[in-house]
This record gives structure tokens, sequence and C-alpha cells, in this order.
């Protein structure tokens, strides 16, 4: 089971902790590490690129309480993979945002610059390929 | 075919944006009257986009063609690379000092 559009935007926290997980619409069944990677894409650190996951810290110990919980084995080279695969899934997702626009379906600017603001996800994976070339 | 949407798609969405979204909630005689020049502005540079050539993109259809079949080698993530900067320039330049 994947949640789908697992990251920072999505989950709600307060003072006590976890609050609630946001916008199950994209849940379907997949690897469950897919949403563990997805939180990672640049896009989703809102310009704290420094740390990998969700702008808010590094991966270790995130990973690490992961592992403990589920009792899984997850490699950070599984996160690498789907951090990568997130990056497609959103590029090609502000390719279909801009369609929606272009067809007429959901007329607005915000729809149809992201468009052009995909290039910013399409370099991040020209960025992640070299480092795995 | 071009980045879409291309310049022309662009002001077309900022002209209805104005029209649709922002005259109607102005009640300022002078913001009316100063978005309405705006808008013909715009649509100066529509018809003047319209005009001109459409932008050669043989290059990068080549590549796209050459990638689809499998025809890779160890240059074609630099010049993938390339081009999505040049892109970059235009869309969001900024973004590129980030790297």
């Amino acid at each position: 089971m994947s949640h789908g559009d697992y990251r920072i935007g999505n989950v709600v926290v307060d003072a006590t902790g976890l609050v609630g997980i946001l916008d199950w619409e994209f849940a379907h069944l997949d690897d469950p590490v897919r949403d563990l990677g997805f939180g990672l894409v640049r896009a989703w650190r809102f310009g704290v690129d420094d740390k990998r996951l969700g702008g808010i810290a590094d991966v270790d110990a995130y990973l690490e309480r992961y592992n403990g919980i589920t009792g899984f084995d997850v490699r950070p080279e599984e996160l690498d993979y789907w951090e990568l695969a997130g990056n497609v899934a959103w590029a090609v997702g502000c390719l279909t945002q801009a369609q929606r626009h272009l067809r007429g379906q959901d007329r607005s600017v915000e729809l149809a610059i992201l468009g052009r603001l995909g290039a910013e996800v399409e370099y991040e994976i020209c960025h992640l390929l070299e480092k795995v070339a | 075919m071009t980045e879409r949407p291309t310049a022309q798609e662009l002001t077309e969405a900022i002209a209805e944006f104005l029209g649709g979204e922002i005259l109607p909630t102005l009640t300022d005689h002078r913001l009316r009257f100063r978005t309405l020049v705006a808008m013909n502005a715009l649509g100066i540079v529509y018809r003047e986009l319209a005009a001109l050539p459409p932008e050669d993109d043989a290059e990068r259809r080549e590549l796209a063609q050459r990638i689809r079949a499998g025809d890779v080698d160890s240059g074609t993530l630099a010049r993938v690379k390339a081009d999505v900067e040049a892109r970059l320039r235009v869309a969001s330049p900024r973004y590129l000092d980030r790297y």
C-alpha cells in the first residue's frame, strides 16, 4: 500500500506530535518504500535544499526509525531510486497540470506555468542521474 | 513542438486572469482603467508573438527520437541537461543558482 503523495505538505503535526496525513486520493497498491522516497523530492524541500527530507532533516535517522518500527531493511539506495522515480512522477504531473489548462478543462495561470516550471524537475532528474552515472 | 505553454499561450492565460478574476474585484476607477490598459498592452504582445516565425526545435526533436529508439551514449545525459538548462534560463533562471 502506498499513500501516493506522501510529502511534508501533507503531514500535519502539532506540539504533541502527528495529527494526521492528508490527501489520500492517490493511494494505491505499490512498494511501500515509494512513499518513503517521494518525500525526498527536491520540490518538496521548499528551498531548504540541503535537508533532503522535506527541507527539515537528513534521511539517516528517518530511515533507521522506519526500519526499526516496520522490521523492514530498506537500504539507502532504494531511497535514491524512489527519489528519482518521485521526480519523474512530479515532472509528468507538471505537464499533466499544464494540459488541463491548455485543453480548457481548468483555465489558470497557476496550472499553465507548471508546463514551464517542470524544467526545474527535469534539471533535478539530470542531476540525480549524474550522481549515479 | 516548441515549449508549452508557448509565450503566446502564457499571455493569453494572464489576460484571462486579469479580465476574469482581477477586473471584477476592482472598484477604484483609476485601478480599473490601468488594468484595462495593461490588458491592451498584453494584447499587443499576443498579436506580435503571433506574427513571429515558430522556433526551430529540430535538434531537440532529433535528440528525443534517438532516446526513444534507445540510441544513447555517454554524452546523451549532458546533451539533455544542456537543453533543460537552456529552457530553465527562460522559465526560472534563479533555480540554477541552487546547484
